[in-house]
């Protein structure tokens, strides 16, 4: 599958410019040890911590697709604090099977270099469950 | 979007001199010719923009003519291929002599978006 194919979705937009959506999800675990466990730890697995890294270039001026999130559109996002600071969001391949959940912008950040392009980077964290959903991305 | 950046560049560059792309198809000096290597940028959503490697060779009798044409072709391409369409950036220049024909290589990134 190329990766053009897996789509995050913020709402129901997606990036302006998007070259790159990781997504990582971390188990959490708490470790016991008794005497019956001869010296090894169990290890329980009580959560998961679910992020997403998203980059892309860098666009101010919307061409026409009202179906993206535009770089200013992520800053003012990225700014909001409490529950104003809450986003709904989708990730999935076209065709497969989509997961999603309520997620917060825990970092923002911008690279302009003289000779290169200016792109832009994205750090979203899950808030509460990460679970499939019905619907397919149309991307 | 189409590419046009070696259209673009024509056009400005045979305001002042034949322009040719690849080979001369003169023998009268003064001319020029350019090569244009275009790479597309992909983003998830398809190609984000164009960037090419546009070299230009000014072919004179002496070489302040080819660098009068040289200046010439650099600041209408300068002034004319910026902003949300084109960006361009000088990154070499020099003269070069072979056999009594003096010439100007002029080389650019030139960035086509959409």
């Amino acid at each position: 599958m190329e990766g053009y194919n897996v789509a995050l979705k913020v709402g129901d937009k997606t990036l302006v410019g998007r070259t790159q959506d990781d997504l990582t999800i971390s188990a959490l675990t708490k470790e016991s040890i008794t005497k019956d466990e001869k010296g090894n730890k169990i290890s329980v697995i009580t959560g998961h911590d679910v992020s997403f890294r998203c980059a892309g270039i860098m666009e101010v001026q919307d061409d026409g697709a009202a179906s993206k999130l535009m770089r200013d559109d992520i800053i003012e996002m990225s700014l909001k604090t409490g529950t104003a600071a809450e986003i709904e969001v989708t990730y999935g391949p076209e065709g497969g099977a989509i997961y999603g959940g309520k997620a917060v912008i825990t970092g923002y950040s911008e690279s302009t270099s003289a000779e290169g392009d200016a792109t832009y980077s994205l750090d979203i964290k899950i808030s509460g469950a990460f679970t499939k959903k019905d619907s397919v991305l149309n991307e | 979007m189409k590419e046009s950046i070696g259209i673009k560049v024509n056009e400005i560059a045979s305001r002042y001199v034949d322009f040719y792309l690849a080979e001369a198809e003169t023998e009268s000096y003064p001319y020029a010719v350019y090569t244009n290597s275009v790479t597309p940028f992909y983003t998830k959503d398809g190609i984000h923009h164009y960037e090419s490697n546009v070299v230009i060779t000014i072919y004179a009798q002496d070489l302040d003519k080819a660098d009068r044409i040289a200046e010439q072709i650099h600041s209408a391409i300068t002034a004319e291929m910026r902003g949300r369409q084109f960006s361009s950036r000088l990154k070499s220049s020099y003269p070069d002599c072979v056999e009594g024909v003096w010439s100007r290589e002029l080389s650019y990134t030139i960035k086509q978006f959409g």
